[in-house]
């Protein structure tokens, strides 16, 4: 009889051997998870009465994105209408991006908001106004035609929140520090977060348009860098009115940021799989 | 003239080809009409409320070419307001439920559409079909084997699950060897194998992790993983009359769900082993076979998002005994997948010729706690004329766990029963069943009585009862009666039943789910041709 044992049992090792090696060699880079939380106080007083509503403008764009300038357009409009009560982010996540490598507004939480948190986004420009679902099918992007009117709407909510920032900013370090305080008017049972971005205006550089390229395009709005996870840190005391915080951020600015030209954007929003509606927002320059 | 000598060659080659086809197929047709009774918990629902019926069918057809080593195969499903997938909630759409073609060339055979398959004893892999429970996990992809040579086959695998008529996004791709090394004495054979699977989770179900994770207390967090890889290996070692079976799997850390349905971060793993003994030498037949079998958080699923029977990518049976009989089989060691310890004995004796004895004992425990217990024996007589069996069950059951019901006692039953087959001739039978079954939990004491009378080949009917006549549970010691017919002409089937049945867990093939109470008319009809 022929003997099939040492060539059978060669099969056999070898692909226990790959099966082996293939379980405990791939490396994946996981999902982004907050490993770590931001120390906070907290205290019951009397709830105060609402403020303004302040809606916030988040944009995916891009520099490489021909049809993003439309976006940059309609949130300028919808600023200028109401530029106490409107503030904006835009969040350079387009897939052509870089569209030079020394010009390079990709950020690693504007990436993770699109792959992660808020999208994946069917394409560029994608705008989201106060993270509201408008079409109630579970897309929250709107394209920019939707932006001013959308906009309008919010205008009218009645925030679950108060959001005071007040800053101390030293010229010669280049520290910033930020003091947040929230204060809730009512009870909200929600799970809720608190999302804290650095911002930089008035950045000339290039932008893909209709037209060609221009290169002294005027970037606003674009966010540099996220002090809070970028899903939000939690506000997980009991969110009843007369809830409050006070959270500190510090960050050093890098050298190539203009800090006169730089605001921090701060708003609370619900944190839930079906609702991630931004209850208040607040935007504060660095340098008044 | 000539045109037709020309179409003659055509002719006989489509002859030739059909010559050596085959094309088969069965049927499956099931509905039930729905008749509300509030007493057995039978109300309620859609199907009780204003739909009052619903149906599921299944048209299944094969092609087979022997000669070009060709196989396909075409399946349609319809359901109507089914009650099959949800219990509870109606379920209507229809489709091609299947479909898959094969080609074999020399060692080489591929397949692709939906493949029903599995590595080894299905611990890493299995795709398979269980209609009673709504199961039907099929791979839509692409198989590949190939026989190395005589005693060696390697496959590999890949596609998505199905999921009804459409599939679950995550991918799965796995491989698989197996063979027999034969050995220079014939009374010995092993016969080692090894398979390997990969499951990359899909970005929108990572969102949904990712979300889930993040509103965690900080300490319970951790980054999930895309990829899920796990492996086994296993063999069948046979000496004369004993046959040793060991499999030992493992899988790499991922996102599972933990009891409290939170999500954690875990390996898995299971050690399964079989060693049985048979042999004519002993009286008339003497055979024993013991399993054991260790789980440790072993969730085999397309993704932690789905849950009970929703995207399972493996079978991982009960290895405790799967009774038939009405009362024995009321409580069933459902698998504990995120851990347990559970071992079996079952022993055959025929001292002599129509006479039978079996006893079985399984345990069932989880980090001590002990889950199942049960011990069971019997006693059957066969004589030309009749076939008498004699028996009883004892079993511990924890209620709680299996059943998810917080704070209820563990269910402890005796169950002794009696099964009489009487031949009146050679086509006219009857069958008489009596169980007994006392306990102090859950809904209290029964007795079970089942008479059928069968004029084979055709007919067949039955009366049941299941009266719980000391009730714990209801004000009123209920009745579930079923009354049954059925007619069998050549290779069809057509059955109708007026059942009144109780809640609880069903299983088949030792993988179970909850059903509701049912109360109206169950009719089938099966075919095949």
């Amino acid at each position: 009889m022929k003997n099939n044992f040492i060539p059978g049992t060669k099969y056999l090792f070898l692909f226990s051997f790959l099966i082996v090696l293939q379980m405990y060699s791939c490396k994946e880079v996981g999902p982004a998870i907050n490993l770590s939380e931001t120390d906070y106080e907290t205290y019951l007083g009397t709830a105060q009465s609402p403020d303004d509503k302040v809606v916030l403008i988040e944009d995916f764009t891009g520099a490489a994105c021909v049809n993003c300038p439309d976006a940059h357009d309609a949130i300028a409009l919808a600023i200028a209408a109401n530029p106490t009560q409107v503030v904006a982010i835009a969040e350079y996540n387009y897939f052509g991006d870089p569209l030079y490598l020394d010009q390079n507004f990709l950020t690693d939480e504007a990436e993770a908001l699109d792959d992660d948190y808020l999208g994946p986004v069917a394409g560029h420009p994608a705008s989201f106004i106060d993270r509201v679902d408008f079409s109630t099918d579970g897309y929250l992007a709107e394209p920019p035609g939707n932006i001013v009117s959308y906009t309008n709407d919010r205008l009218s909510e009645v925030p679950s929140c108060n959001i005071v920032v007040t800053k101390v900013y030293d010229d010669i370090t280049r520290e910033l520090t930020l003091t947040i305080a929230i204060d809730y008017t009512v009870d909200v049972t929600l799970k809720n977060h608190l999302s804290v971005s650095l911002l930089e205006s008035g950045i000339i550089a290039a932008q893909i348009t209709d037209a060609g390229e221009v290169a002294d395009y005027e970037h606003n709005h674009v966010l540099r860098k996220m002090l809070s996870y970028y899903a939000g840190d939690n506000l997980p005391e009991e969110n009843v009115a007369g809830r409050g915080y006070i959270f500190k951020y510090s960050y050093t600015l890098p050298e190539n940021w203009n800090a006169d030209n730089m605001s921090a954007v701060v708003f609370v929003h619900n944190f839930e799989a079906e609702n991630k509606e931004v209850l208040q927002a607040a935007e504060l320059k660095i340098i008044d | 003239m000539r045109k037709k000598l020309l179409l003659l060659p055509f002719f006989l080659g489509v002859s030739a080809l059909f010559a050596q086809s085959s094309f088969s197929g069965d049927l499956q047709l099931n509905t039930e009409f729905y008749q509300s009774d509030s007493s057995i918990g039978a109300t309620g629902t859609p199907h009780y409320d204003n739909l009052l019926s619903g149906s599921n069918g299944w048209l299944n057809t094969s092609y087979r070419n022997e000669q070009f080593g060709i196989e396909a195969g075409l399946r349609l499903d319809i359901f109507n307001n089914s009650n099959l997938h949800n219990p509870g909630i109606p379920y209507t759409d229809a489709g091609i439920g299947r479909w898959y073609i094969k080609k074999k060339i020399d060692a080489l055979t591929i397949t692709g559409g939906y493949i029903y398959d599995q590595f080894g004893s299905g611990l890493v892999f299995r795709a398979y079909e269980e209609r009673t429970l709504g199961i039907d996990n099929a791979l839509f992809g692409m198989e590949v084997q190939y026989n190395i040579n005589e005693n060696w086959t390697v496959k590999a695998i890949g596609g998505q699950m199905k999921n009804l008529f459409s599939r679950y996004t995550p991918v799965i791709k796995g491989a698989n060897i197996e063979g027999i090394i034969p050995t220079k004495n014939q009374t010995i054979q092993i016969a080692p194998g090894a398979a390997f699977v990969n499951r990359t989770i899909d970005q929108e179900n990572m969102n949904i992790i990712v979300d889930q994770i993040n509103g965690y207390d900080l300490e319970d967090r951790f980054v999930p993983k895309y990829n899920m890889y796990a492996a086994s290996f296993y063999n069948t070692l046979t000496v004369k009359d004993v046959s040793w079976y060991i499999e030992y799997a493992q899988k790499s850390q991922e996102a599972i769900k933990d009891i409290d349905n939170q999500l954690v971060n875990e390996n898995g793993s299971v050690i399964y082993s079989s060693l049985s003994y048979s042999t004519s030498k002993i009286g008339n037949g003497f055979g024993i076979t013991g399993q054991v079998r260790m789980v440790d958080n072993w969730v085999m699923r397309v993704s932690p998002n789905e849950t009970q029977l929703d995207g399972i990518m493996d079978y991982l049976p009960s290895l405790t005994k799967q009774n038939s009989l009405r009362l024995t089989a009321r409580y069933q060691a459902v698998a504990q997948e995120l851990g347990e310890l559970a071992y079996q004995l079952n022993l055959t004796f025929t001292p002599k010729k129509g006479y039978t004895f079996n006893a079985n004992y399984s345990n069932v425990t989880n980090d001590s706690v002990q889950l199942f217990q049960e011990i069971f024996v019997d006693f059957e007589m066969r004589k030309p004329k009749y076939k008498l069996l004699l028996g009883g069950q004892y079993i511990t059951y924890h209620q709680e766990i299996f059943e998810n019901h917080p704070d209820i006692p563990i269910v402890q039953a005796i169950t002794p029963f009696a099964e009489i087959i009487y031949k009146f001739d050679k086509k006219k039978s009857m069958r008489v069943e009596l169980q007994y079954q006392n306990t102090e939990q859950d809904y209290g004491s029964w007795v079970y009585g089942l008479v059928e009378f069968n004029i084979a080949p055709k007919w067949s009917f039955a009366l049941s009862d299941m009266w719980n006549y000391d009730p714990l549970l209801t004000e009123e010691a209920l009745h579930y009666y079923s009354v049954f017919g059925g007619f069998t002409h050549k290779s069809s089937k057509i059955t109708l039943n007026y059942v009144k049945q109780i809640a609880g867990i069903v299983c088949t093939g030792g993988v179970c789910r909850y059903e509701p109470a049912f109360s109206g008319l169950k009719a089938g009809l099966v075919t095949t041709f």
